[in-house]
C-alpha cells in the first residue's frame, strides 16, 4: 500500500517503532495542516459566497465541508502530503471519533433509541443483503475468497476499520487488504459528490437523507461528511446511522473469524464475549453515555451549545483529513476487478438502501 | 519461540498508553473536554 493511502494504524505503529518518545511531536505539523485547511474551508464558505453576490456571480453556495475536502484532494493530487505531515494527517480518524462522542450531545436518549432502533431495523436488512450480494458478486469475478469477505464486510459494515478488524481475525494477505482498502476509500469518495447530488434530485428530507447515507457510505469519515454536505440534520443522522453499523462490527468480524476457522485457514476464536470486546468500537459507548447526560441535564443549553461547537471543529479536521489522504493516482494502481467488484456492489447496496429508507419514510411519515 | 509467543513478548513490551487504542483514547479526550465544559473551566466554544 502506498504511503498517501496507508491505513492509520498501520502508520502510527511505524511512527512509535521509528522514535516512540517523539511521537506526539511528530503529529504536530499534521495536526496543524488539518486545522489550516478545514479553516480555510470555513473562510471560503464565508466569503465566496459574499464576493459572488457582491459582483452579482450566480455562484452555488458551497459548505465548508465541501471546501475543505476540495482543498484537501487538490494538495494530495497535485503537490502530495510531504512525509513530515503524514503522521497527523493520519489522526483524522481519531477527531473523527471524538466529534462523534461529542455529538452524542445533541442527542435526546429518547430520540437516539427511537432514531436507533428504525436504524438498527434498517441496518440489519443492509448488513444481510450487501453481504450475500457482495460475496456471490465475488465468486461471479472469480476474486480470491478472502479478498471477497474483505469487501464484502467493508461495504457491509464500516469501511477501513472492519476490513482491518476482520484482516487479523481471518488471516488475509495485506495485499488482499490493500485492494479491499483502496476500493472502498475510492467509491468513499465518489459518493460524496454523488449522493448529496440524488438527495436533492429526489428530494429527500434531511431525516430519509441522513439515514440513507449512514447506511449506505461505507467509510464513517466519508458517511458523515456527505450527510453534513446536504445539511446539518441529515450530518447528525448519517452520523447516528453509521454508528449504528459499526456497533455491528464485532458480530460480523466474529461470524467471519468462526467461518474461516472452521475451513481451517485462520485461528479458532477461543472467548467469544473478549473477541467482541475487542472489536468493539469504544466511541458508540462513548456517544450513548454523552446523550445519557444531556437527556439528564447534566450540561446546561449553552454548554450543550459548547460541546456541539467542539464536535464540529473536530469534524473539520476530519473532513481536511478526508481530502488530504485520497489520492486517486494511488487507487487506480491497486487494480480494476475489486474495484469493479466495489463498485457494482455499491451501486446496488445504495439503490437498496434507498429504497429502505424511502419505504421506511413512508411507514414513520419522516 | 513460538509465533504466539513472540506476540505476547511485544503486546508486554507496551507501555499502558500504548495500549490503550485510539478509539479510547478518543473518548477520553471528548469526554475530558465535555467535563472542561460542564464544570466551566471552558466557558464558550465558538464557530
Amino acid at each position: 500500500m502506498s504511503e498517501t493511502l496507508a491505513i492509520p494504524q498501520v502508520k502510527q505503529v511505524q511512527v512509535k517503532q521509528a522514535q516512540p518518545n517523539l511521537q506526539f511531536l511528530r503529529v504536530i505539523p499534521g495536526i496543524l495542516l488539518l486545522a489550516a485547511i478545514g479553516y480555510a474551508g470555513k473562510l471560503l464558505e464565508q466569503n465566496v459566497g459574499k464576493y459572488a453576490k457582491s459582483h452579482h456571480w450566480i455562484f452555488p453556495n458551497i459548505e465548508y465541508v465541501l471546501w475543505a475536502i476540495l482543498l484537501g484532494l487538490a494538495i494530495s493530487n497535485t503537490v502530495g502530503v510531504p512525509a513530515i505531515f503524514r503522521a497527523g494527517v493520519a489522526t483524522y480518524e481519531f477527531w473523527l471519533k471524538v466529534g462523534i462522542v461529542l455529538l452524542g450531545a445533541r442527542f435526546l436518549l429518547g430520540d437516539v433509541l427511537k432514531l436507533g432502533g428504525v436504524s438498527l431495523a434498517l441496518v440489519a436488512i443492509e448488513i444481510t443483503g450487501a453481504i450475500a450480494f457482495m460475496t456471490l458478486l465475488g465468486r461471479l469475478f472469480h476474486l480470491k475468497p478472502k479478498l471477497t469477505t474483505l469487501l464484502a464486510v467493508g461495504s457491509a459494515v464500516c469501511g477501513v476499520s472492519a476490513i482491518i478488524a476482520t484482516q487479523g481475525a481471518i488471516d488475509a494477505d495485506e495485499e488482499d487488504s490493500s485492494f479491499a482498502i483502496a476500493a472502498i476509500l475510492a467509491l468513499g469518495a465518489l459518493a460524496l459528490f454523488t449522493f448529496p447530488l440524488i438527495g436533492h434530485a429526489l428530494h429527500l428530507s434531511d431525516h430519509a437523507y441522513g439515514l440513507w447515507a449512514g447506511l449506505a457510505v461505507d467509510n464513517t469519515a466519508e458517511a458523515s461528511a456527505a450527510g453534513a454536505l446536504y445539511s446539518d440534520a441529515a450530518g447528525k443522522l448519517a452520523v447516528l446511522a453509521k454508528t449504528t453499523r459499526n456497533a455491528m462490527i464485532g458480530f460480523v468480524v466474529l461470524a467471519y473469524a468462526i467461518y474461516w476457522a472452521g475451513q481451517g485457514q485462520a485461528k479458532s476464536v477461543t472467548n467469544k464475549a473478549a473477541f467482541l470486546w475487542q472489536k468493539f468500537p469504544k466511541f458508540v459507548l462513548g456517544f450513548l453515555l454523552i446523550s445519557v447526560l444531556a437527556t439528564y441535564h447534566f450540561f446546561s443549553k449553552d454548554q450543550v451549545t459548547a460541546l456541539a461547537n467542539l464536535s464540529r471543529w473536530a469534524f473539520l479536521l476530519t473532513f481536511a483529513g478526508v481530502g488530504l489522504r485520497t489520492n486517486f493516482r494511488e487507487m487506480r494502481k491497486q487494480g480494476l476487478r475489486p474495484f469493479a467488484v466495489g463498485a457494482i456492489g455499491e451501486v446496488v447496496i445504495a439503490v437498496f438502501t434507498l429504497g429502505l429508507v424511502i419505504g421506511a419514510q413512508k411507514i414513520w411519515g419522516w | 519461540m513460538t509465533t504466539s509467543e513472540a506476540t505476547l513478548d511485544k503486546k508486554s513490551d507496551k507501555s499502558p498508553a500504548e495500549k490503550i487504542s485510539w478509539d479510547t483514547w478518543a473518548v477520553l479526550a471528548a469526554f475530558l473536554a465535555a467535563l472542561l465544559i460542564r464544570f466551566g473551566v471552558v466557558k464558550h466554544i465558538p464557530w
